[in-house]
């Protein structure tokens, strides 16, 4: 079943794949480029999935990570980084992320990481 | 064999004061104006630096040492280049570059060379040192640097895998043939060098030094494996190195080309620099692969080459944070488009806030075909450097 999804990321290049990834897949109803457009944009739209990026101006992915679990504690986050160090990754699961994929990453491991965080939740 | 960051700029001042002298001994030989460009300290391995002679197709003077220190020097050039040098020592040379008489010239020209790079080390140590006759080798055709005997007998006993190269580039006025340099000293040398102008405080082992370099070239690796998987071209590492140099030498490694890349600041231990850049025609190819069919405006793309420089960077740096089981942050990446030393100039004025010398990591990424190549350089902190190479050495205690 088609999810919708918020799509967090800095590069414009990135948002544009991921929505290309997705498309025919899920909804992406959303996109915003950095840890604070990333938090309104939850509260706004409450999508199912957040796609989100780590390393982004302004406020990041895990301190956005952290927020909107704190509003929506079933808030499907999946980390969506070039970020492969694997203290960052605790850093990310402590925050309350439900999956972490590293770019460069493949349509195939983008939705089965959304699947597998859809199916947790239902 | 340990080493110490004032050992190293000794070193580093000593090999710069020798090629000085050397550019002044070919300066007077052939009346050609001989400047030195850049003074480099590389921790490498011995194989690396065969399969750089090879890879570049360079011919190679030998001469060996021994007395107060003991290794071997090696001038190393482009051949065509340097023998239309030598056709002002020897003319008619340069009809016949292969020939007796060409080879001849260009052994006396790394005598001459060798001999003066050698004296300022032997007068800064107040000691002696003997040098052998120069042994000529063409390193396409001829056997590794164990192998080569020279014409005296001398033999490189390195002991290990471990060497420090002392490269320097040498630039003529008028036809600007590069000379490289280099001076491979055996480990006993490199202690006795050390013990008497180095500091014991921060002495690390040379297996670490060593230990980082293989960290940076699987870094390195994994960057080129992340470009393959982006772009769909099949990409491979062609040089990683880890080198230490004077602070304003370093953006005299990029060319006045234009470069098109990201910039990063990383944060931790080390904390740093790092600029990822691709020549202009390499950038627009990996912009149109990332993008296949799509007509992306220039901002597009732009991003496009942003992300990349962001995912390379993390592939080059991960490695390093997992094996020092730390964190280095990264900044979010910005684009530059300049010439390539003017974008590491400011990186390097901001290091040489609180230091003279800089450790530089480069590494270069190409794809079979020459499709696109992707030039990396990193700029850690020295002190931060030191403080991670301390924790490998303790680790591997």
């Amino acid at each position: 079943m088609a999810s919708t999804v918020l799509v967090v990321d800095d590069s414009a290049f990135m948002r544009n794949l991921l929505k290309q990834l997705l498309d025919g897949e899920h909804e992406v109803v959303g996109e915003a480029e950095n840890g604070v457009e990333a938090v309104e944009l939850y509260r706004e739209l409450d999508p199912d999935v957040v796609t989100m990026d780590v390393v982004m101006p302004i406020r990041n992915g895990i301190e956005a990570t952290t927020e909107i679990k704190s509003l929506d504690a079933n808030a499907s986050v999946i980390m969506c980084t070039s970020v492969g160090q694997e203290e960052k990754m605790r850093e990310a699961v402590e925050a309350g992320a439900d999956g972490y994929i590293t770019k460069p990453f493949q349509k195939p491991n983008v939705l089965q990481a959304i699947d597998d965080v859809v199916s947790v939740e239902a | 064999m340990n080493l110490d960051v004032q050992s190293l700029r000794t070193f580093s001042r000593l090999a710069h004061s020798g090629a000085e002298r050397a550019a002044g001994s070919l300066s007077q030989l052939t009346g050609v104006e001989t400047f030195v460009n850049v003074t480099k300290i590389e921790v490498s391995t011995r194989q690396d630096v065969e399969r750089e002679f090879h890879e570049r197709d360079l011919v190679t003077v030998h001469i060996g040492f021994n007395g107060g220190i003991d290794g071997r020097t090696v001038l190393a050039f482009d051949r065509a280049e340097a023998v239309e040098l030598v056709d002002v020592l020897v003319p008619g040379a340069a009809d016949q570059p292969e020939g007796e008489m060409a080879t001849s010239g260009l052994k006396e020209l790394g005598n001459i060379m060798l001999g003066g790079f050698l004296d300022g080390w032997a007068d800064h140590l107040e000691t002696s040192i003997d040098i052998t006759t120069p042994t000529f080798v063409d390193t396409q055709t001829e056997g590794t640097l164990e192998d080569i005997t020279g014409d005296s007998g001398f033999q490189m006993a390195t002991g290990d895998d471990h060497v420090l190269a002392f490269r320097n580039q040498l630039e003529t006025s008028e036809s600007r043939v590069g000379f490289h340099i280099y001076m491979l000293p055996t480990h006993d040398s490199v202690d006795t060098i050390s013990n008497l102008t180095g500091g014991e405080s921060d002495s690390v082992p040379i297996e670490t030094f060593t230990s980082f370099s293989s960290m940076i070239s699987e870094g390195a690796e994994q960057a080129s494996d992340d470009l393959t998987a982006m772009t769909g071209m099949e990409s491979a590492v062609e040089v990683s190195r880890l080198s230490f140099v004077p602070i304003e030498a370093v953006p005299m490694q990029l060319t006045d080309a234009t470069r098109k890349g990201v910039v990063l600041e990383f944060m931790g231990t080390p904390s740093g620099y790092i600029a990822i850049l691709f020549d202009d025609e390499s950038a627009e190819k990996v912009a149109d692969a990332l993008m296949p069919g799509m007509e992306a405006d220039p901002a597009m793309r732009q991003s496009a080459i942003q992300e990349i420089g962001n995912i390379v960077t993390s592939g080059f740096i991960d490695g390093w944070a997992n094996a020092l089981e730390t964190v280095i942050e990264i900044s979010p990446p910005t684009y530059v488009d300049d010439i390539g030393s003017a974008i590491v100039d400011p990186l390097a004025t901001e290091l040489a806030q609180a230091q003279e010398y800089a450790f530089l990591i480069d590494s270069a990424i190409r794809t079979e075909n020459d499709a696109f190549t992707c030039d990396i350089y990193a700029l850690p902190n020295e002190s931060e450097l030191r403080e991670a190479l301390d924790q490998l050495a303790a680790e591997a205690q």
